[in-house]
């Protein structure tokens, strides 16, 4: 982990603490992920083996298309992109400007309950982080510079 | 139904594949860009996470499609996705750098087989820096890998500079074959 990144105790707290929330409320889930916007990993619980590295750089691929398919389609916040696959679901979403969440659940789970929850954890991090940058030059809005 | 020639921009991080495309593109660029972290953040403050995309109109008319690559190699995936069907490669290093040899190195060997097809230009910016290796360092680098590509001092801040890349990455690019760039269920018409 580098330094630079700032990723303090007190963020992965925060991060962590959301873990045992989102896996009791969502039944299903078998993998939570939080990264940087650009896609650099920083805590995760897998219930299965994955590649959390590449997890985490595609999660910010795909948020940062969606939010480019999002305005192109002109709209103006893309939320959430969501993965349906035949064996489940992965939804990414931003945390603020700096952060993104990725679920992982099997195909069981129901979708509401899992957008839901990852909104909740995004709200209550974002609440719990404000002052608390994890880039050196962090910010917190919502936005995409370009 | 059109079908459309496409060209790799691709290069380190902050070399300036978003800023070049975005300047000659002659449509609203389509960008991916997010928060940078990191050390990164020290020098940028947004990095492209998936693709670059621009459109041009040539002289005789026919549209082109620029693409340009995110520079981390943990977006390599998307180097595979973007490399498919491009008829030709600009390499942007960074002269300045410390480790530009290995940079184009790396960029040599991620596109390989998009080289091998259709060759590629290099594009050195920051040239003046004293800081990089003498120009005839890239030049061998490239030989051992087998290959003759041009290597072009450029500003990649100016809109003629990076035309002039373009330029030379088409000159060497086959024209569009006739089954080429089709979509799947399309009749030649
Ligand atoms: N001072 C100076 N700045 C330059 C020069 N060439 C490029 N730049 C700047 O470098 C930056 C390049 O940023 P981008 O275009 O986002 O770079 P990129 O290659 O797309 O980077 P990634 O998306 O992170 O891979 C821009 O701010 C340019 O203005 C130069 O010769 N001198
Ligand atoms: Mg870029």
């Amino acid at each position: 982990m580098s330094e630079t990144t700032r990723r303090t105790s007190r963020t992965l707290q925060v991060l962590e603490r959301e873990f045992d929330t989102l896996f009791d409320r969502v039944p299903g889930l078998y993998g939570v992920l939080f990264c940087t916007a650009d896609g650099d990993p920083i805590v995760e619980r897998f219930e299965r083996q994955m590649d959390r590295d590449r997890l985490a750089a595609m999660a910010s691929s795909l948020v940062a298309l969606g939010g480019t398919m999002a305005r192109t389609g002109g709209q103006q916040h893309c939320d959430y992109m969501i993965v349906q696959s035949h064996d489940g679901f992965i939804v990414s979403l931003h945390i603020g400007r700096n952060l993104l969440l990725s679920a992982l659940a099997r195909r069981d789970t129901s979708l509401g309950m899992l957008l839901s929850s990852c909104r909740a954890t995004s709200e209550s991090v974002s609440a719990r982080m404000s002052g608390a940058p994890i880039t050196p030059r962090g910010g917190q809005s919502d936005e995409q510079d370009r | 139904m059109d079908r459309r020639r496409k060209f790799l921009f691709t290069g380190p991080t902050g070399v300036g594949k978003t800023t070049a495309i975005a300047l000659i593109s002659d449509d609203e660029p389509v960008a991916t860009e997010m928060a940078a972290s990191g050390e990164l953040a020290a020098t940028k403050t947004t990095t492209t996470t998936a693709l670059d995309f621009g459109q041009v109109r040539l002289e005789d008319g026919e549209v082109i499609g620029l693409y340009g690559t995110p520079g981390q190699q943990r977006f390599d995936y998307m180097w595979t996705l973007l490399q498919e069907r491009a008829m030709g490669l600009v390499i942007l290093i960074d002269h300045s750098r410390p480790g530009s040899l290995t940079d184009l190195q790396r960029y040599l060997d991620g596109f390989g087989e998009l080289i091998a097809q259709t060759g590629a230009v290099i594009g050195l910016t920051r040239a003046d820096s004293e800081a990089g290796p003498a120009i005839d360092a890239y030049h061998e680098c490239v030989a051992e890998y087998g290959y003759m590509l041009p290597v072009i001092e450029c500003d990649i801040r100016r809109a003629e500079d990076v035309r002039l890349l373009m330029e030379a990455v088409i000159s060497m690019a086959e024209p569009l074959a006739d089954d080429q760039g089709a979509l799947p269920e399309e009749n030649e018409s």
